[in-house]
């Protein structure tokens, strides 16, 4: 063998080279979460960190001001891990943490350190798939007119409207890419006109400036204020915003998970009632078994913000036709009311809606939306496909709700929504409790009569629409009213569910469940036009 | 619970006897067990195109060796360990494609010089790699940094080259069963990468050449990218 280890180029210099290449500008970014285990020596004073109406809505909520997590980080803890590291980037008064960048021989020391709980890498740059909503951009066709009339329509909006409910005196902060040409846009210039956006802020850039960026924003935005031709898109056209860019576009970087924490707290600060979040992560830094709400510190921060009073809304995502399937944090969390998408055409969960349950077992979605939503665009109107718009269409309906109820809290805004579903009680792991309706919320709601019942024979459990509300047709036998989804689910003795679907109730024939298919103890819900009724199999068959 | 499958069927289901046309039909059960695959589950398996050059520095006096070329195209298995180390192997079909360019009379591959001198080599080729990966991160393969050793097995090797003649024309020779490459082969292998994308540098452990003194050596570094296809 004539060997080359004396060729006078050597593969460790190789490597050491490539390494050195490879590893500098990494180094050069990576940023650590650095938690601390208490906050002394701290104060806090209310009227100097919150603004006034930051103010006003914790005393109108009661809710506790100076509490632990109103607190801010320890000064000397800050101070002393400083010494150590490079650079101090960010503070989370709700985490309790810093954001800073730090040699490795540093971390070591700052672990050390007696008052620290925990160190956690929080940059991780990668190009990688992010769910991406689908923009399909028209002209305004009669379908997209049906559509914009349609989408406050399924919530029963025009019950909202008669009660004069579009908002008003709800704060709502908005998180996203950014909101380009929202100041010069048509659908947006009565929010200018009564100067109902509030604040700004690129959490991203570090900078007030949110207009200039970004398309994503715009078009959730147009979901729940936005104005097409005097008519509206959303249902939140009376409420003030607060729109804060926390995420770049095109990459996932783990550190908009802080930007996004940090906006929250800028959001409590200024008095936000609702969030409205169309963000989400997933696979980049997350497995599914981890979406438990406890694991991201997206959604720790998101349960924090419901326990200072704020309504969080987050999108499910649009992960159903990929490898992750599941919810996207911060929607994991249990305090987080989370919306997937429907297909209006069908009323069914639309194909890229992610369903749930969280990791823990917690219901997830909580509530469903239109997932194609006629909304703006930076230039123009158009139809947009995602769970990013069935958010802000419920986020304008909370709004409206809480409007009616202001001495409600939010998370009794959070229940009242759920069993305002069209769907409730039934409940599933794509459709939530369905889409909320104004009409149900409010408490006007017709009590729906039985559509259907029962029958179990030797062989099936079979599910019998009552002859009402079976499809017309005519001679020919084409049908003159269009179908109803008929929604089942099968819970096992122990309370979880085993199966679930939808049936397109078109015939005149019952719904069947093979008895061999039922254990005992298995319970069978169905929920057909408004009506929810569940049978309890007693015996094996 | 996780990894949900929407199944549309338009057709009647399994468990629903008569033809009502179910949309949206989910078997918790099934659909909820964890994946033992995936860019960082406990097994993954992907398909890689690599590109590279050898490099042009002239390892014998009298030769240069320029755009002499490498590509491969291969499958790689790669077994989690932790969320820091894994390891695995890879195979591949490669070529190597040697430029010859000679400075002064030489005798190898003969006396004359030709406009155009390439030596191809292809083999098939497999390599033992241990992984080391930076930072928490799910179902991505984030950055990496690989080292291994490899052997290639050679199944087909050429020269060629081409002189001009009249006008225009050139003459193209080309020589198969080329029989002055080595047939096997073994290196050492680095990789840095990030989720799909990898700089990877080869060093060849044993002489291009079969061994007869007087014989050059083509350069035993090899610098590329690989694109992982998942």
């Amino acid at each position: 063998m004539k060997s080359l280890f004396q060729a006078r180029y050597s593969p460790i210099l190789l490597i050491f080279s490539l390494l050195l290449l490879w590893a500098m500008p990494a180094r050069a970014q990576v940023k650590y979460w650095v938690f601390f285990k208490d906050k002394p020596d701290t104060h806090f004073d209310a009227r100097q960190y919150f603004s006034p109406k930051g103010y006003e809505r914790r005393v109108k909520r009661h809710l506790a001001m100076g509490d632990y997590y109103d607190l801010p980080v320890a000064a000397r803890y800050t101070e002393e891990v400083m010494a150590l590291a490079d650079s101090l980037y960010a503070r989370s008064r709700w985490l309790n943490a810093i954001v800073i960048s730090a040699g490795s021989t540093s971390l070591g020391q700052i672990a050390g350190l007696p008052f620290v709980r925990g160190i956690e890498a929080v940059h991780t740059l990668h190009p990688a798939r992010k769910t991406e909503d689908s923009l399909r951009i028209f002209r305004i066709k009669k379908n997209d007119s049906l559509l914009l009339r349609f989408q406050l329509h399924r919530m029963k909006g025009e019950v909202f409207k008669k009660q004069k409910l579009n908002g008003k005196g709800i704060t709502i902060a908005v998180f996203d890419v950014g909101f380009r040409n929202v100041d010069i846009h048509p659908a947006f210039q009565h929010l200018f006109k009564r100067e109902a956006i509030r604040a700004t802020y690129d959490f991203i850039g570090d900078d007030p400036e949110v207009y200039d960026r970004g398309s994503h924003g715009t078009m959730v935005l147009g979901c729940l204020a936005g104005v097409f031709d005097s008519i509206p898109m959303g249902l939140a056209t009376g409420a003030d915003f607060l729109l804060a860019r926390t995420e770049r576009a095109h990459v996932e970087i783990t550190f908009e998970e802080y930007s996004w924490i940090a906006a929250a707290e800028w959001a409590d600060r200024h008095g936000a009632d609702i969030i409205s979040s169309s963000l989400g992560y997933s696979e980049v830094r997350y497995f599914q078994e981890e979406m438990d709400g406890r694991i991201a510190p997206i959604s720790r921060a998101a349960n924090i913000a419901a326990s200072r009073g704020i309504l969080v809304i987050n999108a499910a995502g649009n992960e159903a036709g990929n490898s992750w399937g599941t919810i996207v944090a911060p929607g994991d969390a249990d305090s987080v009311l989370t919306v997937g998408g429907v297909d209006p055409r069908s009323d069914a969960a639309i194909s890229f809606s992610s369903a749930g349950p969280a990791a823990d077992g917690t219901p997830k979605p909580n509530v469903v939306n239109l997932g194609i939503a006629f909304t703006s665009f930076p230039r123009k109107f158009g139809t947009a496909e995602g769970t990013s718009f069935a958010t802000p269409l419920t986020a304008g309906f909370a709004a409206c709700a809480w409007q009616a109820d202001p001495q409600k809290n939010n998370m009794e805004i959070f229940h009242m929504i759920e069993s305002s579903g069209h769907l409730f009680p039934y409940f599933d792991y794509h459709h939530g409790y369905g889409i909320p309706r104004a009409d149900k919320v409010l408490g006007i709601a017709d009590k729906a009569a039985p559509t259907f019942h029962f029958d179990l024979s030797d062989a099936y459990l079979e599910v019998k629409i009552n002859e009402e509300f079976v499809p017309e047709k005519d001679e020919d036998g084409k049908l003159l009213t269009r179908p109803k989804n008929l929604y089942y689910k099968i819970v096992s003795a122990n309370g979880k569910i085993r199966k679930y679907g939808v049936v397109l109730a078109e015939i005149d024939e019952p719904v069947y469940f093979e008895r061999n298919d039922l254990k005992k103890g298995e319970k069978v819900v169905v929920h057909f036009e408004g009506y929810t009724e569940s049978y309890t199999i007693n015996e094996e068959p | 619970m996780k990894n949900f499958t929407l199944i549309l069927i338009l057709t009647a289901a399994m468990h629903m006897a008569q033809a009502q046309t179910e949309i949206l039909k989910i078997d918790v059960d099934t659909s909820s067990a964890e994946s033992q695959f995936g860019p960082n589950r406990r097994h993954f398996v992907h398909t890689f195109m690599s590109l590279g050059l050898h490099t042009q520095i002239p390892v014998s006096g009298n030769y240069n060796f320029p755009r002499s070329t490498y590509s491969a195209f291969g499958v790689l298995y790669k077994l989690r360990l932790s969320n820091y180390f894994s390891t695995g192997v890879t195979l591949s079909f490669e070529n190597s494609s040697i430029r010859l360019a000679k400075d002064r009379p030489v005798t190898f591959p003969d006396s004359i010089r030709h406009n155009k001198e390439t030596l191809q080599q292809f083999a098939l080729s497999g390599s033992y790699y241990l992984r080391i990966n930076m930072e928490k991160r799910g179902n991505s393969i984030g950055k990496y940094f690989d080292l291994g050793v490899g052997g290639l097995l050679q199944t087909a090797a050429s020269y060629q080259y081409e002189d001009p003649l009249q006008g225009k024309e050139v003459r193209e020779v080309k020589i198969r069963h080329y029989g002055m490459l080595r047939p096997s082969n073994w290196y050492l292998y680095t990789a840095l990468g990030v989720n799909n994308f990898a700089l990877i540098a080869r060093y060849r452990m044993q002489s291009f050449f079969v061994d007869n003194s007087g014989f050059p050596e083509a350069p035993p570094i090899m610098i590329g990218f690989s694109w992982g296809f998942f």
